[in-house]
């Protein structure tokens, strides 16, 4: 359990984090430049806040008011650096045993050292130099060195950025199972939306500084807070329409002179709305199919970009329209773009779920 | 065949030797500071410690005489205290030769403490306190840059010549260094004896490097 609120100004900067997770594997999520790192240094006592707290399973680390700043080799975190930060002058054994607690015997750091050899799947590389090993071996001893302690809290800095595409997907599998066996929070931060969703239980999106959301990964996706939430979450489809309440109490938004039910709680007042819809979540519809299907519009491709496994097509609504003016962006998949036909040009109807339009509050 | 006047050269030996182990005691704390430290006036500092290295010899010589000499309030303070004198006493010469060494060894040392990646130091950190960190993490990886220090300070406290001239003066028998007294025996048209000290002092000089180069690998 992390529970931390911390507030840094630094030049052309401010850092206000506020964030609270339980024990699970969370991703703080954001640009570059966005303030995860900081927070990450802050919470393992590398890097010191102006003001706030920072609690690791109740324990204080750090509180401003009260002049607490727990170095941090008392604060029982594990860190696992971008390049991994492997002491170089010192081999696989070096490394791993300088995690462990000093006044230790001799025979049972062996054992422990002994042990995390086997489950990183290092033995036999434990007099190897760091430059030495592989990418994936470098990760799995930067882990180990950093779980040999058995902190409360690990904290993983962009684990995979270091990496070649190819081998990034085995080791993202791969850091999943050796921390499955792991009991407490594990805070991963990362640039890449796949990854924290992939990784992660709970997303937290942070933007110059500040948290703007944290929810469960599906809620973040599809259920965007702001508008801000939405662009960093890529829910490209940002879209301006009039929010009110049908006779039945639900909440319809006209867009484009259409009527659309939207699902679910429309936190905003009536009036003018932003609301989101993602490009995987808008259906093609067969023209006979029309009158089963709700929210459906009428559009025409005006674009299509091939992604080598999928393609976002421009559609426009209504007569207007070309390929840089366009109203929707959808993604299809090979199979259905050839069975239905579609090219630029082609008339579409396109249906919008209920539950997957969604009304953003609006950014302070 | 003149005897080598081998009183010269075991003094410098051990002005230097020990104007080699000041530059580092002071010069180490000074060079974590300005590859570390971010504070007001770094920069003054910055500049400070190249003074020595870019103003005439003997202008850093007086001003050090302006500083530690027998008028001066620190001086005084020193004879009253100590019984430290630096003026015409071969404890000058070390000062001299400190302070001569310790812009080389500082900007040597301060270049590989910023060298060191710092998520290296901040992982270690994680685990023993900062002090353990820069004994077992910092300086093993500062190690050439400290070793180059080291030769650069020993070198030029070894031909240091005008900053101690100012202040211990060339006495021979008491703060006359090889490198005074082969000026000196040049000025007394002895070309045997300063031939001799020439070539004594260089086979040391070059001896010594070849050891250090030798026991740490390093290659010049």
């Amino acid at each position: 359990m992390l529970d931390l609120a911390i507030e840094k100004r630094l030049r052309g900067f401010r850092l206000q984090t506020q964030l609270t997770i339980g024990d699970e594997v969370a991703a703080l999520y954001g640009p570059s430049g966005a303030g995860k790192s900081l927070t990450l240094l802050a919470i393992a006592g590398l890097f010191r806040p102006s003001s706030g707290t920072i609690r690791i399973n109740g324990r204080t680390v750090f509180d401003s008011a009260a002049g607490i700043d727990m170095p941090p080799h008392h604060r029982r975190v594990g860190l696992v650096f971008q390049e991994y930060a492997l002491f170089p002058h010192k081999t696989v054994l070096g490394n791993l045993a300088y995690g462990l607690p000093n006044g230790l015997p001799k025979q049972d750091a062996r054992h422990k050292v002994e042990e995390l050899l086997r489950l990183m799947q290092l033995t036999g590389l434990a007099g190897h130099y760091p430059h030495q090993l592989s990418g994936g071996q470098r990760q799995r001893v930067a882990l180990g060195r950093a779980l040999i302690g058995h902190p409360e809290v690990l904290l993983l800095d962009e684990p995979f950025s270091a990496l070649d595409f190819a081998v990034r997907e085995t080791l993202r599998q791969e850091l999943l199972e050796i921390v499955s066996g792991y009991r407490g929070t594990i805070l991963l931060v990362t640039h890449n939306l796949q990854e924290a969703y992939l990784m992660a239980s709970t997303i937290a999106v942070i933007d110059a500084g500040k948290i703007l959301q944290v929810g469960g990964r599906e809620e973040v996706l599809h259920r965007p807070r702001t508008r801000r939430v939405a662009e960093h979450t890529a829910a490209k489809n940002i879209l301006r329409g009039v929010a009110s309440r049908n006779a039945s109490g639900h909440w319809e938004i006209l867009w484009r002179g259409h009527q659309l039910v939207a699902d679910g709680q429309v936190p905003a007042r009536p009036g003018e709305v932003e609301f989101c819809i993602r490009p995987e979540d808008i259906r093609l519809v067969w023209p006979e199919k029309v009158p089963e299907r709700p929210n459906v519009l009428r559009g025409r491709i005006v674009n299509e970009i091939q992604r080598g496994l999928d393609y976002l097509l421009l559609v426009s609504i209504g007569e207007e329209g070309d390929a840089e003016r366009y109203d929707l962006e959808l993604r299809v998949e090979e199979h259905p773009r050839h069975h239905m036909m579609l090219h630029v040009g082609k008339e579409v109807f396109l249906s919008l779920p209920p539950d997957r339009l969604h009304v953003l509050a609006p950014d302070k | 065949m003149a005897p080598i006047p081998l009183s010269p050269l075991l003094l410098s030996l051990k002005v230097a030797g020990l104007a080699t182990i000041g530059a580092v005691l002071c010069g180490t704390p000074i060079a974590l500071l300005l590859a570390r430290g971010r504070f007001a006036g770094k920069a003054v500092l910055e500049a400070i410690v190249v003074i020595p290295l870019i103003l005439p010899p003997t202008v850093t010589g007086y001003y050090l005489l302006l500083l530690v000499g027998r008028r001066a309030p620190l001086g005084r303070f020193l004879e009253d205290r100590f019984d430290i004198s630096f003026i015409f006493t071969w404890q000058g010469a070390v000062l001299a030769s400190t302070i001569a060494a310790l812009p080389l060894f500082i900007k040597a040392v301060q270049g590989a403490f910023e060298g060191i990646d710092r998520s290296i130091e901040n992982a270690a950190r994680t685990f023993k306190p900062a002090p353990v960190v820069f004994a077992t993490i910092t300086l093993p990886l500062a190690w050439r840059g400290l070793l180059a220090g080291v030769i650069l300070a020993f070198a030029r406290a070894i031909g240091e010549f005008g900053i101690t001239l100012m202040i211990a003066g060339s006495i021979p028998g008491r703060t006359q260094t090889a490198a005074l007294a082969i000026y000196d025996a040049v000025q007394a048209n002895q070309p045997h004896e300063a031939n001799a000290l020439a070539l004594v002092t260089t086979a040391t000089v070059v001896v010594f490097l070849f050891l250090v180069g030798r026991m740490t690998k390093v290659r010049f």
